[in-house]
């Protein structure tokens, strides 16, 4: 079977842009800011980016002011990850490189925008600029990583809740493996509103976790294509399970899925609201695995390995009682 | 060729009716079932006008836990009981975990209305309890406790969630690439069958956008028809006079099973789900490119995967929004893998009759697709009365035309770029060499 490695990683949280600002936020170095979004209700942490200029997107790409927040961030992710891996798309094959991302909440915030600016409640068109209805479907930062870069392989979004992020991974697996692509931006997107911070979701007496936004996206490798190109493996992906149950069931069916001893496994980059990454890098929904997945590669770069171990599971909650688990392996020089 | 995926089961809810053959019926009248909005006042509208879904849909009141609330899950719900039905998959001795269910769209307005309208009370200054902010008519969508919003009640989530919960699967996924997004659930669901993640998949493709915020939308990219006058005529892919696109509403859902097991269980297939391809046009978000390179690809991936010929190939279920871009980027994308058998080679535009159902067209374009073949009929393409020079292709309109149709093509090109075909054809007991 063909072996797929990660070849590039690239991160947009609270804590700052790439893996450096990804590994000081694991260190407890990052700080949520705290909102009230409900006047005379109770505060709640928020893991905040906001409107995210970039400079090397604004001077390299002429329509980065058209793109929408929510797409900026899977955008810039996009960039530190091409840049990462020191892919030359045009060499490895623009026509057939992809990209599969998951979000939760998607284009919402775009959708609230164009209700409340564009349509009047008569149904008049109020004169939004037609650049606002662009960031209204949930595949739009795929679209517009795909224009930017002239990626013309397989180009989806996954929607299904919390997990979507590593299910962009695992169906990315099933394209790779099957040849339909030599390389893929996969991994997550997600971008709050205050909406949100009215959900149960973002209540952490009731969830767990502080909500945050962000993105991670990671360039997953055939072997042939990064042997080609002469890349640099960061890491070994052995796949993608879903598994269902409680946390522990569903790990003990993943490792075995895997052929992994337990013991042999790091579970630092785990979903779970508590005593893990999410207590400094929040609940990221949709964009978590991604992020996850990053943040593996960030600890990677500063010891090497996992805990001294050479193998890990990042971890997403699915819905109901379903679990994503991406198995890793580190690359040996 | 093993491990062959077959569909036995198939649903739908159109503007051309409820159910497969109340569809198919209307779609080989010839006329168009597009006509004036009026699930809301759209006079404010340069485009009030639609393919909506006729009269009440007959579905139950809950899928288990999950009320059935909303057009979104209402649609998606009958499409996917029809084709179980037609399947005979609940008598299926195939294990939850061995099941899946794939989604494409299901975004429910009614949601963004909902929550839109308790984010504006609940951030109004001045009064301290929050449930005395929103208005009476929420307080149903909110936790009894803590008043925070329900919004997994309307969400994409919710409607996968129920439909797994009906197919008794523990695998579900959604998909969200617009109009490409039937398509691309419907690969998915093939790539879980040949993987061996499943033995059986249940996919279905929604969308319920005849709203003021879509309409507006695509109001203003002045991509909507605004024969307003003349609704049935207003949807013309392919026709010179076409004005824009129309937009649909409804579901579709077809059952996929591997061979074997199909087979083994004395089912009927109706078709052989043979290919699939997509790709990106990587051009603009809300235009093709105009020389169809990202079309080509994602159809010539689908002959590819499903090994099918430019001879096996018996007829085209084109995108045919009836917008100029699309359909001049569709036909020289054709030209380009067809050459001269493009010329005789019958190609229909379903969005003629029914509108434009964005996630659902792909998977409205697979039971189209299983009924040509099944039938070897292609169905006309209303309105098409002055051909577009630009467009030369062998359009069927008229009257149904008998054809002998081994394969079809099944084009999905969605807002945001995406492409994506699917490639199905007549099932034979003995695999194709």
């Amino acid at each position: 079977m063909t072996r797929l490695f990660l070849t590039g990683a690239g991160a947009v949280t609270h804590a700052g842009l790439g893996l450096d600002a990804l590994a000081s936020a694991m260190g407890g170095e990052a700080s949520f800011a705290s909102e009230t979004p409900i006047p005379d209700g109770p505060a709640h942490a928020v893991g905040r980016i906001g409107r995210l200029d970039d400079p090397d997107c604004a001077s390299s790409y002429k329509r980065w002011g058209q793109l929408d927040t929510y797409s900026r961030y899977g955008f810039v992710a996009a960039r530190l990850a091409m840049e990462d891996a020191g892919i030359d798309a045009d060499t490895a094959g623009r026509d057939r490189i992809g990209v599969m991302l998951g979000t939760a909440f998607g284009c919402m915030e775009e959708n609230q925008r164009f209700d409340r600016y564009g349509v009047a409640a008569d149904g008049t068109l109020k004169g939004a600029s037609p650049l606002l209805f662009k960031g209204t479907v949930d595949n739009a930062p795929a679209g517009w990583i795909a224009v930017a870069w002239k990626l013309k392989g397989p180009n989806a979004t996954y929607v299904s809740g919390a997990g979507s992020g590593l299910e962009a991974l695992w169906g990315a697996e099933g394209v790779l493996r099957k040849n339909r692509a030599p390389a893929l931006l996969v991994g997550g997107v997600e971008r709050i509103v205050d909406l949100h911070l009215l959900l149960r979701e973002a209540d952490p007496a009731r969830h767990g976790a502080t909500m945050s936004e962000g993105a991670g996206l990671v360039l997953v490798e055939r072997e042939d294509s990064l042997t080609r190109r002469g890349g640099r493996a960061r890491a070994e992906l052995l796949g993608v399970a879903r598994t269902r149950g409680t946390y522990a069931d569903a790990r003990a069916a993943a490792l075995t899925q895997f052929g992994l001893e337990p013991e042999s496994v790091s579970d630092r980059f785990h979903g779970l609201p508590e005593g893990g990454l999410k207590s400094t890098l929040g609940e990221s929904h949709g964009a978590w695995g991604g992020i996850a997945l990053c943040a593996a590669l960030a600890y990677l770069n500063h010891d090497g390995s996992w805990e001294g171990r050479h193998h890990a599971l990042v971890h997403a909650f699915g819905e109901g009682d379903e679990h994503f688990f991406a198995a890793l392996k580190t690359v040996e020089e | 060729m093993a491990g062959r995926i077959v569909i036995t089961g198939t649903g739908m809810v159109t503007a051309a009716g409820i159910g497969v053959d109340a569809c198919w019926a209307t779609l080989c009248s010839g006329q168009s079932a597009i006509g004036p909005v009026t699930l809301w006042d759209p006079s404010g509208m340069a485009s009030h006008i639609a393919g909506q879904v006729p009269g009440d849909v007959d579905v139950p009141e809950s899928l288990g836990p999950y009320p059935i609330e909303g057009r979104p899950l209402t649609f998606a719900t009958f499409a996917a009981l029809e084709a179980i039905a037609q399947a005979g998959t609940d008598t299926l001795d195939v294990p939850p975990s061995r099941r899946a269910v794939l989604v494409a769209g299901g975004f429910d307005d009614q949601m963004l209305d909902i929550l839109g309208r308790a984010a504006d009370a609940a951030t109004e200054p001045g009064v301290a309890d929050f449930s005395e902010r929103v208005p009476s008519d929420l307080l149903p969508h909110l936790d009894a406790d803590g008043g925070m919003v329900e919004m997994e009640r309307y969400s994409q989530v919710q409607l996968m969630q129920a439909l797994a919960h009906r197919f008794e699967a523990r695998q579900a996924a959604t998909v969200s690439t617009a109009c490409a997004g039937g398509n691309t659930a419907i690969g998915d669901a093939m790539g879980m069958l040949r993987r061996g993640e499943a033995d059986v998949v249940l996919c279905v493709g929604v969308d319920t956008l005849i709203t003021r915020e879509m309409m507006g939308g695509f109001c203003n990219l002045t991509a909507l028809s605004t024969r307003n006058d003349e609704p049935h005529r207003a949807s013309r892919p392919f026709d010179t006079d076409r004005d824009g696109f129309v937009m649909g509403e409804g579901a579709a859902a077809i059952v996929l099973e591997r061979e074997e097991l199909a087979l083994a269980r004395g089912a009927t297939p109706l078709a052989e789900m043979a290919g699939f391809g997509y790709s990106s046009d990587a051009y603009r978000l809300t235009d093709p490119e105009p020389e169809g390179d990202g079309m080509v690809l994602s159809m010539q991936r689908a002959m590819d995967d499903g090994r099918l010929r430019c001879a096996d190939v018996g007829s085209i279920n084109a995108h045919g929004t009836s917008t100029a871009a699309n359909d001049k980027a569709e036909t020289k994308a054709l030209r380009r893998i067809f050459g001269e058998q493009l010329d005789t080679l019958p190609v229909s535009g379903t969005k003629s009759v029914i509108g434009h159902l964005i996630h659902g067209a792909g998977a409205v374009g697979a039971v189209v697709a299983v009924k040509t073949i099944t039938e070897q009929t292609v169905h006309p393409t209303a309105n098409y009365e002055t051909p577009d020079p630009m467009c030369d292709l062998d359009i069927v309109a008229g009257e149904p035309r008998a054809a002998d149709v081994d394969g079809v093509l099944v084009n999905a090109f969605g807002f945001g770029g995406q492409n994506a075909t699917l490639a199905i054809r007549r099932f034979a007991a003995e695999a194709q060499a």
